[in-house]
């Protein structure tokens, strides 16, 4: 079955159809080749297919295309957060292919945890869903802590 | 060569009607119209078994934006939890983080963060998965389900909602609206432990408990439930009767936690072994219920 579904992606207008069996994950990579988001396990294991809808994480792996229907959703081509310079200046991406993912579940942190307050334990299980197989977890959580020092002092006040 | 039982996770092999039904009642009409017809709620567990091949649905309705599903309200001393509301909405949810500690604790460690703000607690139940931290929980606390079918509305015993493996009391045409929780009370405490590969994997043995003392001391209730040990979420009753009205101390919680394994019935699968799950219960409940008794005196 065909449905025609309308929403907002990186906020340009999408109008677009899709199958009923089709996967948010194949409406982005294969219909409006924005390959940003990546397949890995397929499963909800590793988190390389993280988008952002309405604000929320979800995993287009194991989201329905015709689900996105009047939504708002954020892919990595959209984000311009100050992880992704954190990434690249701590040597924080090997092989890159997990990157987009940790760059998007980074983007909700501060809806999440609105005081800015993790330590670095916490990051670690913030970061639970994101597996990076190069194992390069170091470099990352070093990069999302410095990243979280940089975005508590711009958001104190000045004096 | 030849390859079975190869698995395609990348595509949702069969293609299905799609269904974003308003109210409670429509989505009773189309499930109950429409043949082979299943609810969709978070598809953490649905789209994964029709990716395996385990399930060929012909229309998937989608009750996840019915606003009576996403509420959570208090009545009384009783907390009403709309089935669609997400485990992430229940960890930041002050009503559930002060009136049921036990759920908040097990929201809060719930997996990843994708898969909290995907899993809603009505489908997580009502996968029937006996390794369901949630279920598990919800079998320690007062809890009642609030169902609603063609024959109107009804409710059920959170302890009388599973029949077996992946089985529930649940007919076709009928949904789970509810999770209707008692609120903690004065001289009550909770514990909860899980033994898994990593922190959020799903667990080899789970344990929730819950104590509550009279004014005496004495245990005037006491639940032990566990999960991933038996082929649906399971109480233990024999722990829980030796420790009945009887002070409690680690002693006698430790004398009582060994009897756990006249009351479960582990096997050996990817995860664990039986005799692995069976000595771990044993630990993990004495744990458990140190933990409650301790959380009795601190509040």
């Amino acid at each position: 079955m065909s449905y025609k579904i309308k929403f907002k992606l990186n906020g340009k207008e999408i109008e677009t159809a899709v199958e009923g069996n089709t996967l948010l994950l194949d409406l982005l990579r294969e219909q409006l080749h924005v390959t940003g988001v990546k397949y890995a396990c397929g499963i909800g294991e590793c988190g390389a297919c993280t988008v952002l809808i309405d604000g929320k994480p979800a995993l287009s792996c194991l989201t329905l295309a015709v689900e996105v229907d009047g939504k708002e959703v954020k892919t990595v081509e959209g984000v311009d957060n100050i992880f992704s310079q954190k990434l690249v200046d701590e040597a924080g991406v090997q092989c890159g292919y997990c990157t987009p993912g940790f760059v998007m579940l980074f983007e909700y942190l501060p809806k999440y945890s609105p005081d800015l307050n993790m330590s670095e334990e916490d990051l670690k299980k913030y970061f639970s869903g994101n597996v990076c197989r190069c194992t390069g977890y170091v470099n990352i959580i070093k990069a999302a802590k410095l990243s979280l020092e940089e975005l508590k002092n711009k958001s104190k006040p000045n004096d | 060569m030849k390859i079975t039982n190869v698995v395609n996770t990348r595509v949702l092999p069969i293609d299905f009607e799609y269904y974003k039904p308003k109210t409670i009642n429509e989505a009773i009409q189309l499930l109950t119209q429409i043949p082979d017809s299943v609810i969709l709620a978070g598809g953490l567990d649905l789209l994964i078994w029709i990716k395996m091949g385990q399930l060929k649905p012909r229309a998937l309705i989608n009750i996840k934006e019915i606003k009576e599903l996403n509420q959570v309200s208090v009545i009384n001393d009783k907390i009403e939890i709309g089935a669609a509301v997400r485990i992430i909405d229940l960890e930041k949810s002050e009503i559930i983080r002060k009136k049921i500690p036990l759920l908040w604790k097990v929201a809060k460690e719930f997996s990843s963060i994708q898969v909290r703000t995907m899993t809603t607690i009505g489908g997580n139940i009502s996968s029937a998965s006996p390794a369901s931290d949630i279920a598990t929980a919800l079998l320690s606390l007062d809890t009642e389900l609030e169902i609603m079918g063609p024959n109107g509305i009804r409710k059920v015993r959170f302890g009388d909602f599973y029949l077996g493996f992946r089985k529930t009391v649940l007919a076709k045409g009928e949904i789970l609206t509810k999770i209707i929780i008692k609120e903690k009370s004065e001289n009550e405490g909770f514990g909860y432990k899980r033994v898994a590969r990593i922190y959020d994997d799903i667990a080899k043995v789970i344990v929730a408990t819950r104590i509550k003392l009279d004014s005496k001391g004495y245990a005037e209730k006491v639940a032990v439930s566990l999960g991933s040990v038996a082929p649906k979420v399971v109480r233990s009753p024999s722990v829980e009767n030796y420790l009945l009205n009887k002070k409690l101390n680690e002693e006698l919680i430790e004398e009582a936690s060994y009897k756990v394994v006249d009351d479960i019935s582990p096997i050996d699968d990817i995860r664990s072994t039986a005799e692995y799950r069976r000595k771990v219960s044993q630990v993990l409940v004495k744990r458990a219920l140190i933990e409650a008794l301790k959380g009795v005196y601190l509040a």
